[in-house]
């Protein structure tokens, strides 16, 4: 109904195209509502067309001009009124939360890039070598085998490793550290290095290998 | 329900993405990119339509209080994929938020709950082990905070982040917290630094977790710390251990030779020197048919 409303006011604003009249026609051939409704509408327009016209008491338009000189915006003189002058950005409710929302994240995340990075142990003072470490397991009746450790948020499949006659490798690139992991052999089964230099409980009873990577 | 969180959102996150890309910020992007990963996640899960915009909610107020957004990203996704139910990944999420808001390391904890969510440890398990990290974790804090008065050096923040993460695994293992603090005191008093004594609890830690009793294993690092023994060392202790173990010989075996090699001599002369030891074989890995496993590494790969 509502693009009816908009066609017909269209129609009466003479703004219809010729090729639209047809369509409307047939519409308001078959609707008697939408019929009625351009009768209700028709009749207004006639009712002001046939109004009276009152003639503009003298000096009204200097008058009006006059107000809305001394209206006139005034400019900013400090970077602030931007966002909180007159006729700065508007500030609703969901644009302040999330402005707030991004400075505290912001600042959290400076914060916590400087503590709360890397593996779960300690990471060595320079931290921004990388180091390529080769990790090996043999497994020659596996279908799939994945790395999964702390360097990738234990991801299952983010690190397939490559099948060389059942010597399942990959190679990683590290910051030196120390780091735990475990590999997923099938997609499920979890599986400690037994090559391991030292072990860790995982905290729910199973033993993650341990590498740590030196700068050297 | 899902109008509902979807307008939230997407008014969120679209004031979020216009002030992250007039500021440039990648951090911001980042945090709009995984916040949004988690709420079609969350949308296209099986959950109780109405846990859905609380849970979107308290993972938003995680990432706003400061944990990383792909950690709490990874999380909630998991535990979608895994079944869990919004009320306990919501109560997981409340615990990373406490600690992170008591001032404590967050990393071990999100650590914990991506390797559980990924183990496939039931909700319950994973959700009580977190909480009892997240104690320990505490506790940890309180017992550096202690030490940091008493003198002990802090490099970095990093630094006694780790500290705390290895007091708090400790107290895990049932080492008892005068064990813990006796060790700290002697590295103040040795002038040591904290990553010193984070290395020796570490190390101490191992052996107890390789089925070392805590008196002789507290005795062995007390031991070194008299003779001076560096971090490196201190790791070399942990190898030998471990490789003793692997070699098939007996705790107590390990032990007594371990004393008598410290009341000798540094582990410089022990077997093949600090960077050889451990970097030997391969059993047969567990839980697969007759494999083995060979690792090289972790040292730099021959180019």
């Amino acid at each position: 109904m509502g693009s009816h409303n908009e066609i017909l006011h269209r129609l009466l604003d003479g703004d219809l195209s010729e090729d639209e009249k047809p369509a409307l026609n047939r519409l308001l051939e078959s609707d008697p509502l939408v019929s009625r409704e351009y009768e209700l509408l028709l009749g207004v327009v006639r009712i002001v067309e046939d109004a009276e016209k009152a003639a503009v008491p003298e000096g009204f338009k200097s008058s009006v001009m006059r107000r809305l000189q001394t209206k006139k915006r005034q400019p900013r003189k400090r970077p602030g009124d931007l966002f909180f002058g007159d006729g700065a950005l508007r500030w609703d409710l969901v644009s302040t939360l999330a402005a707030a929302f991004f400075l505290i994240i912001s600042v959290a995340a400076f914060i916590h890039m400087k503590s709360d990075s890397g593996p779960v142990e300690k990471m060595s003072a320079s931290s921004d070598v990388v180091r390529t470490v080769r990790i090996s397991l043999f497994a020659p009746y596996a279908k799939s085998v994945a790395i999964a450790g702390d360097f990738n948020r234990w991801s299952e499949d983010a690190a397939m490793m490559k099948n060389v006659n059942g010597s399942w490798t990959i190679e990683v690139p590290l910051k030196p550290g120390v780091y735990q992991y475990m590999f997923v052999v099938d997609g499920q089964g979890w599986v400690s290095d037994p090559g391991a230099e030292a072990y860790r409980d995982d905290g729910f009873g199973n033993r993650n290998a341990v590498m740590r990577v030196n700068e050297i | 329900m899902r109008q509902n969180i979807s307008g939230i959102a997407a008014k969120v996150l679209f004031s979020l993405f216009a002030v992250a890309f007039f500021s440039g910020m990648t951090f911001a992007e980042t945090a709009v990119r995984d916040l949004e990963d988690v709420r079609l996640s969350i949308e296209k899960s099986a959950m109780p339509v109405e846990r859905k915009a609380p849970l979107f909610r308290k993972v938003s107020n995680a990432v706003s209080s400061g944990i990383p957004s792909p950690d709490a990203a990874v999380i909630v996704k998991r535990g979608i994929a895994r079944g869990f139910e919004a009320r306990t990944l919501e109560e997981t999420v409340d615990i990373v938020i406490g600690a992170r808001e008591k001032g404590l390391p967050v990393r071990p904890l999100l650590d914990r709950l991506q390797q559980g969510l990924s183990k496939g440890v039931p909700p319950e398990k994973l959700t009580a082990a977190t909480r009892r990290l997240s104690e320990k974790l505490g506790a940890g804090d309180t017992l550096i905070s202690g030490l940091s008065g008493r003198g002990i050096k802090v490099a970095s923040e990093g630094e006694r982040a780790a500290a705390v993460y290895t007091v708090a695994r400790s107290l895990e293992h049932s080492i008892p917290e005068e064990a813990i603090t006796s060790l700290g005191l002697k590295a103040v008093k040795q002038g040591a630094p904290l990553s010193s004594f984070d290395t020796a609890l570490n190390s101490m830690t191992a052996f107890v977790e390789m089925g070392m009793p805590v008196e002789q294993a507290s005795g062995l690092i007390g031991k070194a710390i008299d003779r001076g023994y560096s971090e490196k060392e201190m790791v070399v202790m942990e190898r030998e251990v471990s490789a003793g173990l692997r070699e098939g010989r007996r705790m107590e075996e390990i032990m007594k030779d371990m004393e008598k090699m410290i009341n000798n001599g540094r582990p410089r002369e022990w077997r093949g020197g600090m960077e050889g030891g451990s970097m030997q074989k391969q059993g047969s890995a567990s839980g697969m048919d007759s494999g083995h496993s060979h690792r090289k590494g972790p040292g730099p790969r021959p180019k």
